[in-house]
């Protein structure tokens, strides 16, 4: 079946299985910074926007969002122009394997549009949905906080 | 990848979306996270029926079948009613309540839906369409078969203007909860006029504890000896493979002394 996407701000036309997930169908299209990890929506690594709101792409059925927008980590920064949140991040220590990180950027990009200053317990709440197997918690909040204080 | 599903429908009213359950063609698409692998050949985009509001009406304030936890969660609840926020705010994760919805996780009743529990305290009236179209208040919409004949459209909450607390306990944030419980009640003169008491998760089926409820109401706030009114009653928990039934019950006696404590330092503080 033929669907149509906005992507990171580009209208994508797609064709689909019935039973595809939005996950298989944006790493599939090239948006690999989307990760596969649990596929059952625990984990947090194929976090995405749809239309300004964090949300595992593994429970989605891509059917599900004809027409709606969607933005990955490819669409808020890259290498040579990274988003804040990635620089606070890499600076905090908080990156090791990366796989969480798309993720969890993902989520406080989300949470900085609507709530630019947030307190710890609202960046906690925020990425309550993110497994980190690497470098803990801790430098994760660190950096968004530090993040918080850039991004206007 | 969901194999067996075949097929969308993508109805614009609900009679439209009746005679596709009906029929047996397809289920509706209600956030997703509970689809039944294997079992769906057809599933239906409910986007067209514009489910997704709150909003305040001549009874209460309604929420629309498709509206998500997080927004439930995000809205400026002013009175008793903010238990229902407590808990599908502590329903499983922040990108996960952005896609549950209050009418799927009423139809499927997942078991880490914190959803009942708080309507029973609440005595919330659920709306549905089908066969036939009625109002059920959620203690009769709970026994209720899972069926394909109805199709959950509104959740009402009436005005609660008394004190509210909600408790789940699990083992970790992300857990499934062990047991939930969900208390309002009405003061007048310092005397309890109202009293609900709900509990999910600790018993089979989430309900409303009206042993107990009868035997609050009317006593005095301040001279409550809830613990012994709850030894007094015989509350039986339900099977579980990691906790007792001794536990249980312990758990659900503490839990509720501490929702009693919790609702006094409410009114005190009034």
């Amino acid at each position: 079946m033929q669907i149509e996407l906005t992507i990171n701000g580009k209208l994508r036309s797609l064709e689909i299985r019935p039973g595809e997930s939005l996950l298989e169908t944006l790493r599939s299209a090239g948006y690999t910074g989307v990760k596969y990890g649990c596929g059952t929506g625990d984990c947090g690594a194929c976090v995405i926007l749809l239309n300004g709101k964090p949300v595992n792409s593994c429970q989605i059925l891509t059917a599900a969002v004809d027409g709606e927008s969607i933005t990955t980590i490819e669409g808020v920064g890259t290498m040579d122009k990274p988003h804040p949140i990635q620089e606070e991040l890499v600076k905090a220590g908080a990156v090791q394997c990366g796989y969480c990180t798309p993720g969890v950027v993902l989520s406080a990009y989300a949470l900085l549009q609507t709530t630019p200053h947030p307190t710890e317990d609202e960046i906690k709440s925020a990425l309550d949905g993110h497994l980190c197997r690497c470098t803990g918690y801790v430098k994760i909040l660190e950096g968004v906080k530090n993040a918080a204080e850039r991004v206007e | 990848m969901q194999e067996n599903i075949k097929e969308w429908f993508r109805p614009g009213s609900l009679d439209e979306v009746l005679d596709i359950m009906q029929s047996g063609r397809g289920i509706p698409y209600a956030g997703g996270t509970g689809l039944k692998g294997g079992l769906v050949t057809g599933l239906i985009d409910l986007r067209k029926l514009n489910l997704n509001y709150i909003r305040e009406n001549e009874t209460g304030i309604a929420i629309g079948a498709g509206t998500p936890f997080n927004d439930i969660a995000h809205h400026p609840w002013t009175d008793g009613r903010c238990i229902l926020a407590q808990a599908v705010g502590q329903a499983a994760s922040n990108p996960l309540r952005n896609l549950i919805t209050i009418g799927g996780s009423l139809a499927s009743r997942p078991i880490w839906s914190n959803v009942p529990t708080p309507l029973l305290a609440l005595n919330a009236p659920v709306k549905v369409s089908g066969a036939p179209e009625a109002e059920y208040l959620i203690g009769d919409f709970l026994q209720l078969k899972r069926s394909s004949k109805f199709f959950i459209t509104e959740v009402s909450i009436p005005p609660a203007p008394g004190y509210g607390v909600y408790h789940r306990f699990a083992r970790t944030r992300f857990d499934y909860a062990v047991l939930d419980l969900a208390v309002y009640i009405e003061l007048k003169s310092g005397a309890i006029n109202l009293c609900r008491i709900a509990v999910g998760n600790a018993i089979p089926v989430a309900s409303r504890l009206q042993q107990i409820e009868n035997q609050l109401t009317g006593m005095q706030l301040s001279d409550l000896n809830v613990n012994a009114i709850i030894n007094s009653t015989e509350i039986k928990p339900a099977k579980n493979p990691n906790f007792s039934r001794e536990f249980l019950l312990n758990m659900l006696r503490t839990e509720l002394m501490r929702a009693f404590n919790q609702i006094r330092e409410q009114v005190y503080a009034n």
